[in-house]
């Protein structure tokens, strides 16, 4: 088994296992990477951006969202599962369409990921069939996700996504190359601190994030927004992108998107995003088929380069 | 042909065949484990739904009388050969299957059972039911038929005691007694055995297999009885009427005890499975409570929690039954997909909550844990206690192979669904700290020991060969032996519990939050869990107009315009990600069409969406007409509720009217 089809199946046992449990904690759920050889980390981001599990990462728990149907943008006979996904769940919506008469089908097996996360399930019919569908398995309906959950994205600021604290300088740390977005472990020592993202090595996480701006220290707890909250050289690309015409949502590869935006992006076609390299050791990463107005409510939350008080 | 005329000795006799001895057993050990359940099974078979002893009694007696003098003598010689004479030999193992010691019989009264079961009374004479001597060569014979048949190695003791009726009680799995001390395992283990886990395994590892008698601890110690045990415990617990037996040997039926926990509130919730009707019941402290039937609950009274710091609290019901409502001073709830119940030790790795008056446990500091309630004095109710927090009494017994770890040889890795108990297709590796390889040996459900080959030290060994297999498997290796289950399906509790609040700016920042967290910052609005999002309105979203059918299709709207329109060809992405082709295609405008004129060289159709009328225009006309009159003639799939037939009639027949028209225009 070549190494993407032994991932892409250790992916679809991770979301079984996780929908038989319900919920866990963090240190199960570590676990049962490990057993199966996945990166915890990546896992769990994968798992939430498609909807399947959701985590608290001040109690360290997770929990599986409930079986949901959703729709495909542009694809209105074609139907999205996400959430809990039980060990026989695509044969209970077949019984359950059978005997209600329903004419959909459902996918016998996911579509792979290649071997980045658990695979797409498509259910096939008519929309009125699979609201039906949904009711008689018992199965939420959520037409418009991706849409839906873009809409709540608030615009990230310092406030909002920062809180005030002082690092303690005992614990390893290293300026954020603003540019790059890499971790300047190599940085020259001076006198104080700049301003700008600081990464520390701390007992609890391995990476945290440290924004400092105008002389105050501000602690951000999702890792992923430090990026976006940082001003960043004037002839620096882009960290998000948006081709209307493709529908692709291009997202540099060290500025991932946080967990709720990258969901609003991967409903769109329950795809996780390809890598596209452009230079060694850079890549975008490719949302598909993502609408023109859920790539704005993004790109309007984010606001990347542009900082804000 | 009624139930009750197809009712003779061959029918019922083939049915309790089918039940007890099927063929395909080859030569694994059985046992003719004939009880209430068996009978009630082979009789349901024949379709018969009144008393089954009445009908086995009517089956015996068209073989031969039966009577006091008589016994079984008549029926024995009229059924000669094995296995026409296997209704005798249930009957004799159904009689030691009720064996219970009550006021009328001691456990060793088999006579008596036997007697109750002909529905004679007992001879003055030694046996006390003539013919009954003849039995012991009957279960040999019947053995050896058994084998030359496939149906298994029937178990016969070589030396029974006592002499007659030692063999059919040695073919009884469980005795009455033994099902009245199950009891307590059932609910104690209710929670587990809704889930499907393994009854045999649960019990092996529970104190109550030393209260069973000696011949139940005695096939418990057997390992190549699993298969009928399994089954029988399995079909005793669906049998099981709810009671359990209390130190004074009173018949109580155990209540269901459900955990309701608001801020600020807590509630005793009892049902009474299999609770047919309301009952009145009268509490300790003498205040009366309707128990509603199954399954609908009664909050208990709040003074009823003060009365369980002594012990166990019995309510009794109006027609005398006891009913225990509250367990004791410590009680332990876990959480199911319908809430927390009450349950009787925590497994390893869960947690639980404790409602409890234990000064041990009510004594601790247990800080933020600790629920704000209005309890009685004394009372404390404990949230997310881990199971290693607790005295050892309230947690699962050691695994078999927990006791071993830190040893030699270790189950390690796995997708564990609960102590015990793995996801089926991923069960545990072995690993060995031995210097020299060890063989590796496994019984499944089929009790046949199997190599599995050699555990390398300090190398992981799969055990991929169970792998597929969902039931309990034992592992021997090394001198070890390790038990666990694979199981199809977990607790599956706390789905939905965490959302995302994504406009709040405390709790943005935490990922997904429960609820109870969502409610300290007043409930913001909305929430996200998964791809549903709760409390923003409906996205703007209409159920679109699809068709499945791969072909051209002439759209008839209700202003008189005719579109085109086919399925498009799938985007870049969903090719890439190999999304199969051929789905469900939109209809443009699809709120407006009438008629779907589906263009198709073999199988040309027209689909009616709606009950309107068309503006005749030239366009439509020419459609009705069109395609060789195709579409004239073709079939109408009516979804317009209708009367879709008379009105393409109609349509094609304007269409033929403008048509022949046109000379005399021209």
């Amino acid at each position: 088994m070549v190494e993407a089809e032994r991932r892409q199946a250790s992916y679809d046992a991770l979301l079984s296992w996780c929908s038989e449990l319900g919920s866990g904690s963090w240190e199960q759920f570590r676990r049962g990477c490990w057993n199966l050889q996945l990166g915890a980390s990546a896992a769990a981001r994968a798992l939430s951006a498609l909807g399947h599990v959701e985590f608290c990462w001040r109690t360290r728990q997770f929990s599986c969202a409930p079986a949901t149907l959703t729709t495909i943008p542009e694809m209105p006979g074609r139907f999205l599962l996400c959430g809990q996904r039980t060990l026989g769940v695509l044969e209970e919506l077949r019984l359950a369409a059978d005997h209600s008469s329903l004419d959909v089908d459902v996918a016998r097996q996911p579509v792979h990921q290649f071997g980045a996360g658990p695979g797409t399930v498509i259910v096939d019919g008519d929309a009125t069939d699979a609201e039906k569908l949904s009711r008689a398995s018992g199965v939420l309906f959520a037409p418009n996700a991706g849409w839906a959950i873009a809409d709540t994205l608030p615009v990230l600021t310092l406030d909002a996504c920062g809180e005030p604290a002082t690092p303690d300088e005992r614990f390893p740390h290293c300026p954020v190359d603003p540019d790059t977005l890499e971790d300047r472990w190599d940085a020259e020592l001076a006198d104080g601190y700049a301003d700008g993202l600081w990464a520390w090595s701390t007992y609890r996480r391995p990476r945290e994030l440290y924004l400092r701006r105008a002389g105050d220290w501000w602690y951000l707890p999702v890792v992923e927004h430090g990026p976006y909250l940082i001003e960043r050289p004037a002839d620096a690309p882009a960290l998000v992108d948006y081709d209307p015409a493709s529908r692709v949502l291009a997202v540099d590869s060290r500025a991932p998107l946080p967990e709720l935006h990258a969901r609003a992006a991967c409903l769109c076609s329950g795809r996780l995003p390809l890598a596209q390299p452009y230079a060694p050791g850079f890549a975008y990463d490719h949302y598909v088929n993502v609408t023109p107005e859920v790539a704005a409510m993004i790109t309007t939350s984010l606001a990347p380069t542009t900082p804000r008080p | 042909m009624e139930a009750a005329d197809r009712l003779n000795v061959e029918s019922l006799n083939d049915a309790l065949l089918a039940e007890l001895l099927p063929v395909g057993r080859g030569s694994s050990t059985v046992l003719l484990g004939c009880d209430d359940q068996a009978l009630a099974a082979a009789t349901a078979r024949l379709g018969i739904s009144g008393s089954p002893d009445a009908a086995l009694r009517v089956a015996l007696q068209s073989a031969g009388p039966i009577t006091t003098e008589l016994g079984l003598r008549r029926v024995l010689a009229a059924l000669t050969e094995p296995p026409d004479d296997l209704i005798v030999l249930c009957v004799c193992v159904l009689a030691a299957s009720r064996m219970h010691p009550d006021e009328q019989h001691s456990t060793h009264a088999y006579y008596g059972r036997l007697c109750e079961v002909l529905g004679i009374a007992p001879r003055d004479q030694w046996p006390a039911v003539a013919g009954f001597e003849r039995t012991p060569a009957r279960f040999q014979a019947l053995a050896e038929w058994a084998a030359s048949e496939g149906r298994g190695t029937i178990a016969l003791p070589s030396h029974p005691t006592p002499a007659l009726v030692g063999i059919p009680i040695s073919q009884t799995l469980l005795r009455r007694v033994d099902r009245d001390r199950l009891g307590a395992l059932f609910d104690r283990h209710r929670l587990a055995l809704d889930r499907g886990r393994d009854p045999l395994r649960l019990l092996r590892a529970d104190s109550i297999r030393h209260q069973l008698t000696a011949p139940a601890q005695r096939l418990l110690d057997r390992d190549d009885l699993d298969v009928p045990l399994r089954a029988t415990l399995d079909a005793a617990y669906h049998a099981w009427d709810g009671t359990v037996m209390d130190e004074r040997g009173r018949r109580i039926a155990a209540g269901t005890l459900r955990l309701g926990l608001s801020p600020g509130r807590v509630t005793l919730n009892l049902s009474l499975p299999h609770l047919e009707a309301a009952v009145e019941l009268t509490g300790a402290d003498g205040a009366e409570a309707l128990l509603p039937a199954w399954p609908a609950e009664l909050t208990l009274p709040a003074g009823w929690l003060s009365y369980a710091s002594d012990g166990p609290v019995v309510a009794q019901a109006a027609h005398g039954q006891l009913v225990r409502v509250l367990p004791g001073p410590t009680m332990l709830f876990d959480a199911a997909d319908t809430g927390f119940w009450l349950t009787a030790a925590a497994a390893e790795g869960s947690s639980v909550l404790v409602l409890t008056c234990a000064p041990d446990l009510a004594t601790r500091d247990w800080g933020h844990r600790q629920a704000r309630l209005p309890l009685p004095h004394g009372w404390v109710l404990i949230c997310a206690v881990k199971a290693e927090e607790l005295p050892e009494e309230l947690r699962e017994p050691a695994r078999d192979d927990e006791s071993e770890n830190g040893r030699d040889i270790e189950l390690v890795g796995g997708l564990a669904l609960e102590g015990g108990v793995w996801l089926i297709d991923h069960p545990p590796l072995l690993r060995s700290r031995l210097e020299d390889p060890v063989v590796v040996e496994a019984r499944s459900s089929d009790n046949a020991w199997r190599e599995l080959g050699e555990l390398e030290p300090d190398e992981p060994f799969s055990l991929a060969a169970l792998a597929h297999r969902p039931g309990t498997h034992t592992v021997a290796v090394g001198g070890h032996e390790f038990v666990f289950e694979l199981a199809q399906s977990g607790l599956r509790a706390g789905v939905g519990e965490l959302a995302h609040r994504p406009r709040d700016l405390h709790l943005m920042r935490a990922g997904a939050v429960s609820q109870g967290d969502a409610e300290r910052y007043g409930d913001p609005r909305p929430a996200v869990c998964g791809a549903a999002v709760d409390g923003a309105g409906d996205p703007a979203w209409q159920s679109p107009l699809t068709l499945r059918a791969q072909a051209i299709v002439h759209v008839l709207y209700s202003d008189g315009r005719v579109g085109v329109a086919s399925p498009r060809p799938q985007p870049q992405w969903a090719r890439q990600a190999q999304l199969p082709a051929h789905g469900s295609w939109p209809i443009p405008d699809g709120e407006q069409a009438v008629w779907l004129c589906v263009q198709s060289r073999t199988h040309p159709r027209v689909i009616a969406l709606r009950a309107e009328t068309v503006r005749l225009t030239d366009e439509v006309l020419d459609i009705a007409q069109w395609f060789g009159g195709a579409f004239a003639d073709a079939p109408i799939i009516d979804r317009s509720g209708g009367g879709a037939e008379a009105r393409w009639r109609e349509l094609v027949d304007a269409a033929r009217a403008d048509t022949e028209e046109l000379p005399a225009h021209g």
